[in-house]
């Protein structure tokens, strides 16, 4: 079994996971703000 | 005569009939009826029962190489068709409103991914104990992904790595989809106490259609940069919510919704249920699929509702917990689930729209743990 590969995949897929919807947030935030400015 | 009856005879069904076939038609059947007695996911269970029942018939030959079931199967599953088009459809069907009011939702759906994970490392640890059973990494992948309880998802991650699992996992998919409002409770209340789930959140501030509009835009761009192999289907999703919030194009978005959408499920159907012969669905590996997938959805709904209680200890307007076991997916029951074990604890309080919003997060987090997979574990 290779474990290495796993445990590779589950580190990174699960924090990839975090920082793909964090940096999603942050986009939404600034989103924001823009179209509060248009507004 | 006699000769050419008794040829004849043997060219019919009867005589090939096995044990195993039967079995196969009890389970179509037990589909079929929970999808008319019951109401479970009929949509898909429906066709899926029916289409195990007719894979199952001796000497139809019907997912045999020019077969009309493999035909199917071929340009439907293994050209990944009909996973991305179930996206544009619910695309068109999604209000993004409740995520972009309060972005850190996302988080939530982000969380509900980890029974994916622990479903994964699940499965290494069967195959390693049970190398005879033949699960390595791409299997892992696949019976994890399970977790994130989205069908579609679940499909198209199964056909990139591991085809041969594809009926057993995506059966176990729709199946805990159907049975989220009897297996999260438990779980939700479990995790919670009575004080928390009578939190009341503040009322979702109201989204200019500028937001919407503009929104899918910037996902795609964000997602499919970070995880290229999530883009047929996240681009997909955000195109027909594209279609939905643009106001411009409302009979693209009807028809993604209805007359697309309804077609595509026929086909999905039918095509799943096709890969469920007798040979290739009674085995060990079929069992495991479900006994692993509920884990998944289990540590998925636990994980959304525990991070929605790590992050109460920072915040200054407090998130009810409940909304947290929505990321699973399963839109929008899930979320109905939140809603109604919130009105229990206090009637006067209404989770639903907070609950819409980690429920969708959790549709774009299976997409990309999904696309993690694929590249990482060699599929794309």
């Amino acid at each position: 079994m290779p474990w290495e590969q796993a445990v590779r995949i589950f580190i990174f897929g699960l924090s990839g996971v975090f920082i793909t919807l964090g940096v999603l947030v942050i986009a939404i935030i600034i989103l924001g703000k823009v179209a509060k400015i248009f507004q | 005569m006699a000769e050419f009856i008794g040829t004849m005879i043997w060219k019919t069904g009867f005589m090939s009939l096995e044990v195993k076939h039967l079995i196969m038609w009890l389970i179509g059947f037990l589909f079929i009826f929970l999808a008319i007695k019951k109401n479970y996911e009929p949509l898909l269970l429906l066709p899926i029962g029916f289409a195990v029942f007719i894979v199952n018939l001796p000497l139809t030959a019907l997912m045999e190489e020019g077969g009309l079931l493999q035909i199917f199967y071929h340009y439907g599953l293994e050209w990944e068709i009909i996973p991305p088009l179930i996206f544009l459809g619910l695309g068109a069907m999604t209000d993004f409103g409740p995520l972009i009011a309060n972005p850190k939702t996302l988080l939530l759906g982000a969380a509900a991914q980890f029974g994916v994970y622990v479903a994964f490392f699940g499965t290494l640890v069967i195959g390693f104990l049970f190398p005879t059973i033949g699960f390595g990494i791409p299997e892992a992948c696949s019976i994890g992904i399970i977790g994130g309880a989205d069908g579609p998802t679940t499909i198209y991650t199964t056909v990139k790595l591991a085809p041969q699992l594809l009926g057993a996992t995506a059966v176990a998919a729709y199946s805990y989809m159907s049975l989220v409002p009897i297996i999260q409770p438990p779980i939700m209340k479990l995790l919670t106490t009575e004080h928390e789930r009578k939190i009341h959140m503040r009322q979702l501030r109201p989204v200019s259609q500028i937001e919407k509009i503009i929104f899918p835009v910037t996902a795609t761009l964000i997602i499919c940069l970070i995880v290229p192999p999530a883009a047929p289907l996240m681009a997909m999703f955000m195109i027909g919510n594209l279609f939905r919030e643009s106001g411009v194009v409302k009979r693209l978005s009807n028809a993604a919704q209805n007359e697309l959408m309804n077609i595509v499920t026929i086909f999905l159907g039918i095509s799943v249920g096709a890969t469920m012969s007798a040979d290739k669905f009674l085995r060990l590996e079929a069992l495991v699929i479900f006994a692993l997938g509920l884990v998944a959805f289990i540590f998925s709904t636990a994980g959304g509702l525990l991070l929605a209680k790590l992050m109460n200890l920072f915040l200054k307007d407090k998130i009810n917990p409940l909304i947290g076991s929505a990321g699973v997916s399963a839109v929008p029951m899930a979320a109905r689930v939140s809603q109604k074990l919130g009105a229990q604890a206090d009637p006067q309080n209404f989770l639903l729209m907070h609950a819409m919003g980690p429920n969708i997060a959790g549709v774009i987090g299976t997409v990309v743990a999904a696309g993690f997979f694929i590249s990482m574990a060699g599929g794309g």
